[in-house]
């Protein structure tokens, strides 16, 4: 207590002035703990974002990234409001004070009496200031291992989920589960140099024109399997491959095939292509590689099935490769663009099924190509 | 320098105030063995100027600790052992007709009853009908007595210490609420420890700890020390947070919790935010400290509120206690504190 009330004429302050730097400097280390706090939080919560919107992108479907970004960093946003808004009052400082430093309401009637204008109580007033005052002084040593926020561990697991994420993000996506190489680099040379993704060529396409193909194919003359895909402008339906192959062995065998054929890119499949409606004799040209594969005892039954549309909106929007304006009586473009179709015209129906199925439909060609 | 000396005089009062109160709670703990925290709060509340209602069971020193007091703090003590038959006059006094004997004159004279003293006694006030009980309503409040038209003030300080037994139903009178709120603390007596019985064996099996008591605390000193409580601050923080805790009791209020309005009929009124306050003004000085803090109303606010609060009918049913309920109430109140 001495050395406190030596300090107090060393320093030669006020009570009053002493106890309001205390309180302020109080209040800023409170709301660097707060900011730090809410900034951590956000900052968790942003990496949580990022690899929840980056597994979308992966393995769903494919995410524009700098909406994805705007959206993780709105969390970040909102987090700095939140420190801001949480920033302490002074009353709100004393009340900590007394609680951190067991004060007993001490410095919160301090603060009050120093903000009063009222005359009563002068008794008591001097007093309990200068008491405030010196507790001040002594707590004032005591606020360097005042209760700072520390990063925990969390942060550098949000630090490596944010990284991951965004490595999530920059892949193809689901993009991937539809060779397109061979699709993007054909119409790249074939048909249209200002486009670069393939995919939209066709989402544009189909959009367009109504696309019908239909793959006939009898197995062993046992069944009459055929195979329809059609796409009615926007209006999409699908229906079960299998839904007529009930039993669980030929369903393990479809399974097999499915592992079998999942990095099959294209069959050879001239065998169809007469029945793709809307698509020239050109299609004989194009350049599908061959594979064997294990199929066996594969039995079809006749299935209809619809493109979904969800994903085509195009029509003069910028960014997408071309318009209808472009190639309606455009026949050179048009010809080039039938040769792109006709050659990815399985990529571009087979992006609107799922993986299953589309690892069917390749199976199933390549069966059928084996068989020829 | 005229500022320091006045600081070091408010500090040296405090500091004596402290001092001759503990001085006083341990002569007191002394006699009455392992009731210290009986002794801690009947202190505060009369040093706050209320009068305490003390329950417990026969045995436990109830009169024995107000005996003891009496002789500590040189107040003339009046016992008044209520029963059934006892009247409010045989409390607050009467006209008697009086005849002096040497002239012959017949005069109308007040005979003042036991009240007319600064530590007043209510044994088993319980047993007293709800007229006679009544009868102290004035006398605790206004610390005046109205008899035949006439108003007579009672000597300050005037403080009034009743027991009661809790588990005595038959021929008792449960104290109306008006009368209990009159009370500024309701203590309970506990049964003592083992420790306790053991010490209290060696201190007063053979002899009376009570007869060698010395007066401590003079009625002037006491009147001083009651108004230097006046002077400790309490901070618009600590009054809101004392606010609250009411309101927090009231079932109907908008500012309530779940448990009030389950199991509370009616809360505490606005005197008991006077209790509250003065009592924890008294602790604050007995810590030695010139303000009130939250931590002072936390700890008188049981004793303060038990007796002020009416439960419903379910609660009753359930058996559940005032306390229990009280409790939960004042945990919340304190959690729910700004900066807690």
């Amino acid at each position: 207590m001495e050395d406190s009330k030596s300090m107090v004429n060393m320093l030669a302050l006020s009570n009053e002035i002493l106890i309001k730097q205390f309180v302020k400097q109080v209040r800023n280390i409170i709301w660097w703990n707060i900011f730090g706090h809410y900034i951590d939080r956000s900052f968790q919560f942003f990496a949580g974002i990022m690899l929840f919107l980056g597994m979308i992108n992966l393995f769903l479907f494919p995410l524009s990234i700098e909406y994805c970004l705007i959206v993780a960093l709105c969390c970040l946003f909102f987090g700095l409001i939140f420190s801001v808004k949480k920033r302490p009052t002074i009353i709100e400082t004393a009340h900590h004070i007394d609680k951190q430093f067991n004060g007993q309401s001490l410095m919160i009637t301090a603060i009050e009496l120093l903000s009063s204008t009222g005359k009563e109580e002068q008794q008591f007033r001097q007093w309990l200031l200068h008491q405030a005052g010196l507790a001040c002084i002594k707590w004032k040593f005591q606020t360097k291992n005042f209760n700072r926020y520390r990063p925990n561990n969390l942060t550098a697991l949000a630090g490596g989920t944010v990284l991951m994420g965004f490595f999530f993000m920059l892949q193809p996506g689901s993009r991937l589960l539809v060779n397109t190489t061979a699709l993007s680099s054909a119409v790249q040379k074939k048909a249209v140099s200002k486009t670069t993704d393939s995919s939209s060529l066709f989402t544009s396409l189909r959009e367009e024109s109504r696309v019908s193909v239909k793959a006939e194919v009898s197995n062993s003359g046992k069944n009459n399997n055929s195979f329809t895909v059609a796409n009615k402008q926007g209006t999409t339906k699908k229906k079960n491959i299998l839904e007529t192959n009930k039993s669980k062995d030929k369903l393990n065998e479809v399974n097999q095939l499915n592992a079998n054929t999942q990095n099959i890119p294209v069959g050879s499949r001239q065998d169809y292509r007469h029945n793709i409606d809307g698509i020239g004799s050109q299609a004989d040209n194009a350049p599908f590689s061959t594979k064997d594969n294990e199929i066996t005892n594969l039995r079809l039954k006749p299935v209809k099935m619809e493109l979904p549309s969800n994903d085509v909106t195009h029509s003069n929007k910028p960014g997408l490769p071309f318009s209808k304006q472009d190639y309606v009586g455009n026949q050179e473009f048009t010809h080039s663009v039938l040769n792109a179709r006709k050659q990815n015209i399985t990529m571009s129906f087979r992006s609107g099924f799922s993986s299953s199925q589309q690892q069917y439909i390749s199976a199933y060609f390549n069966k059928r190509h084996e068989q020829k | 320098m005229r500022i320091v000396e006045s600081l070091n005089l408010i500090e040296n009062r405090i500091v004596c105030f402290q001092q001759d109160i503990g001085l006083l709670k341990k002569k007191l703990a002394e006699v009455i063995v392992g009731q210290d925290q009986v002794i801690n709060d009947l202190v505060i509340a009369l040093f706050a100027d209320g009068h305490v209602l003390l329950e417990g069971l026969p045995g436990l020193g109830k009169t024995h600790l107000v005996k003891a007091l009496a002789r500590s703090i040189d107040l003339p003590l009046s016992r008044i052992q209520c029963t059934p038959d006892l009247m409010p006059a045989d409390i607050t006094g009467s006209e008697v007709l009086l005849k002096n004997h040497e002239d012959g004159e017949v005069r109308i004279d007040f005979r003042q009853g036991p009240v007319f003293t600064s530590l007043l006694l209510v044994d088993e006030i319980n047993r007293a009908t709800p007229k006679t009980q009544s009868a102290l309503l004035e006398a605790m409040q206004e610390h005046q007595v109205t008899c035949a038209g006439e108003t007579y003030a009672l000597p300050s300080p005037f403080w009034v210490i009743a027991t009661q037994n809790p588990i005595e139903l038959e021929g008792t009178f449960p104290l109306p609420e008006a009368q209990l709120d009159r009370f500024l603390f309701k203590i309970i007596i506990d049964f003592p420890s083992v420790d306790s019985l053991m010490e209290m064996i060696s201190v007063s099996l053979d002899n009376e700890p009570a007869d060698h008591l010395f007066t401590i605390l003079t009625r002037s000193r006491i009147k001083q020390m009651m108004e230097e409580a006046q002077n400790v601050l309490i901070s618009d923080t600590v009054r809101r947070a004392a606010i609250t805790l009411i309101l927090a009791t009231h079932g109907n209020l908008e500012k309530q919790s779940d448990i009030a309005r389950k199991h509370i009929r009616y809360g505490v009124s606005p005197r008991g935010l006077h209790a509250i306050l003065k009592a924890a003004r008294i602790r604050a000085l007995c810590e030695g400290r010139g303000h009130v803090s939250i931590d002072d109303l936390q700890q008188v606010a049981l004793l303060a509120l038990r007796h002020r609060i009416l439960l419903n009918m379910d609660s009753e049913l359930d058996n559940i206690s005032v306390d229990e309920i009280l409790q939960k109430i004042i945990s919340l109140w304190r959690k729910n504190l700004p900066g807690s």
